[in-house]
């Protein structure tokens, strides 16, 4: 059982048909005259839309670019939080002088610093990945602080008794015991740095996914539009789906203890 | 770890007695609380020789964890001193390994039996030495069938000869144990007990075994130290001349044994408690 290389390739039927039942009612009452709205397409307007997204070839570079801002942001994110929370998480004194601080910072909306970054540099990349990693980094720090913390002490009086140096501890006790923790932190982090991308290019940066949103609503093209909505949620299950295989592979004993995190 | 703040008394010299291996003189542990300062132990004078099994029992309560802690390196004595092989010791000494009582937080849960095995080996050896090593604890102590199994896929017996083995590949002159079988049912734990007695014939190994068990430090111990009060102190020390090897149920009928099971007792002064 724990052999299955991809676990996620089952089909759920009823869920599928409750998906389908929706856009089949959506459908009916759109061409039926229920519901009207001038900007209110119909689902297959919608897939109309998506094919022409398609076939210009913009839907490509929209999404690489959001796609190349996620990662970046997320990567940035995560190793400064591993990092960042290792070091709060080994050291209560370091926890006691820092703790309070960001407690100050994590509550503070990432996207109030758009202006900031706007300011700073303009319409670029950089502008995205402030938006991107200051408020995607604290879920990789808090949950590998908690999980460094979390460590149970035995641990370290067996990494005593065997006579490990401190870099051994952390590398064979301290991450190996808190990574189920650090890779909720992961995903977490990346649902956000998606997010937080997407509105980063609304309000900020005007390219990918997000200004095509924007881009398509300001030319009066709902369907274009909600075909940009559809195509931000596809890249969203598919990042999470990627990074769910990769932990998979690369750590199969932790993933069996995250299951359902 | 740091050495003992105190070590008052001028360096001992050890006899060079060649089977000596630990050699306790007058330690006292204190250990800081929240309330103060506590004492746990007091005045603990012992020596354990090479090859032999040395159990320390009494009641919960008198230190019998803190001086397996202050023997493998993990607690600074207050006062006194402990040499191993002549060494004053400070900190974990290379010549033993502590095995733990509760096994499923003193086991990597995200290695497999083989690689828990491995653990006090990596860095220090050729893959190729590590692996036999490996292969010959994990054999010693009949989990071959396991050594790709995580520890959470076993039962409390095996996990704990996971420990065991994990101890033993680092061939130690001495195993430190603390209460191992405790929380084993009656069987596993007779098990262990003659599997221990194998393991210590097989390899030399000495073994400092602590227990609140009566029975089980008659059964295993070649001398027995009977450890009461608060702060702990050594009440008595017997040398355990029962025939080996020994036998569940032989020996455990032995008028000798009956005998040891109940000087024990009058040591430990159970009635007084009762």
């Amino acid at each position: 059982m724990p052999s299955t290389a991809i676990r996620t390739a089952r089909i759920n039927g009823p869920g599928l048909l409750t998906i389908v039942v929706c856009a089949l009612l959506w459908e009916v009452l759109v061409r039926g005259g229920v519901i009207q709205y001038s900007y209110l397409p119909a689902p297959t307007a919608i897939l109309a839309g998506l094919y022409e997204l398609l076939s210009t070839g913009q839907l490509w570079a929209d999404t690489a670019h959001t796609l190349q801002a996620v990662i970046m942001g997320w990567a940035i994110a995560v190793a400064t939080g591993i990092a960042l929370g290792l070091m709060l998480g080994v050291s209560p004194m370091l926890r006691r002088y820092s703790l309070a601080s960001i407690e100050v910072l994590r509550p503070m909306p990432g996207i109030a610093f758009v202006p900031v970054a706007l300011l700073l540099f303009g319409f670029s990349l950089k502008t995205e990945l402030v938006v991107i990693v200051l408020p995607a980094l604290w879920p990789v720090l808090i949950n590998t602080m908690g999980g460094v913390a979390g460590v149970h002490p035995r641990l370290f009086e067996v990494g005593a008794t065997f006579r490990l140096s401190r870099a051994s501890v952390v590398v064979k006790i301290v991450i190996p015991a808190a990574l189920p923790s650090i890779l909720v932190g992961l995903r977490l982090s990346l649902t956000l740095a998606l997010v937080l991308a997407i509105v980063a290019e609304m309000v900020g940066n005007p390219t990918g996914l997000g200004y095509a949103v924007v881009r398509d609503q300001q030319a009066l093209r709902p369907a274009l539009m909600f075909a940009d909505v559809i195509v931000i949620g596809i890249l969203g299950i598919l990042l999470n789906q990627a990074l769910m295989q990769l932990i998979w592979w690369l750590f199969p004993a932790a993933s069996r203890r995250t299951r359902g995190a | 770890m740091s050495a003992p703040a105190t070590a008052a008394e001028p360096r001992f010299d050890p006899s060079p007695a060649h089977d000596l291996l630990f050699s306790c003189s007058g330690v006292s542990v204190v250990l800081s609380h929240a309330v103060g300062d506590r004492k746990i132990l007091d005045d603990i004078t012992f020596d354990v020789h090479r090859g032999e099994v040395f159990t320390i029992v009494g009641p919960s309560g008198t230190g019998k964890t803190t001086l397996i802690r202050v023997l493998g390196g993990l607690t600074p004595a207050a006062t006194g001193s402990v040499h191993i092989n002549g060494r004053l010791l400070s900190g974990p000494p290379e010549e033993a390994v502590i095995v733990f009582q509760d096994y499923s937080h003193a086991l990597l849960q995200w290695r497999t039996v083989a690689r828990n095995v491995a653990f006090g080996l990596e860095g220090r050896m050729v893959q190729a030495e590590i692996d036999e090593r490996v292969h010959s604890a994990v054999e010693l102590v009949k989990l071959d069938k396991n050594a790709n199994d995580y520890p959470w896929q076993l039962s409390g017996g095996m996990q704990q000869r996971v420990q065991i083995a994990r101890a033993l590949a680092v061939r130690p002159s001495v195993l430190l144990m603390d209460e191992p079988f405790a929380a084993l049912d009656a069987m596993t734990k007779a098990t262990l007990q003659d599997e221990l007695h194998r393991v210590r014939d097989e390899t030399g190994t000495s073994i400092i075994f602590v227990t609140h068990d009566i029975e089980e430090a008659v059964y295993l111990g070649d001398r027995i130290a009977v450890i009461t009060g608060s702060p702990g102190r050594i009440a008595r020390t017997f040398e355990v001349d029962l025939p080996k090897p020994r036998d569940q149920i032989a020996t455990r009928q032995l008028p000798a044994f009956l005998e040891f099971r109940y000087a024990v007792h009058q040591a430990i002064g159970l009635d007084a408690h009762a």
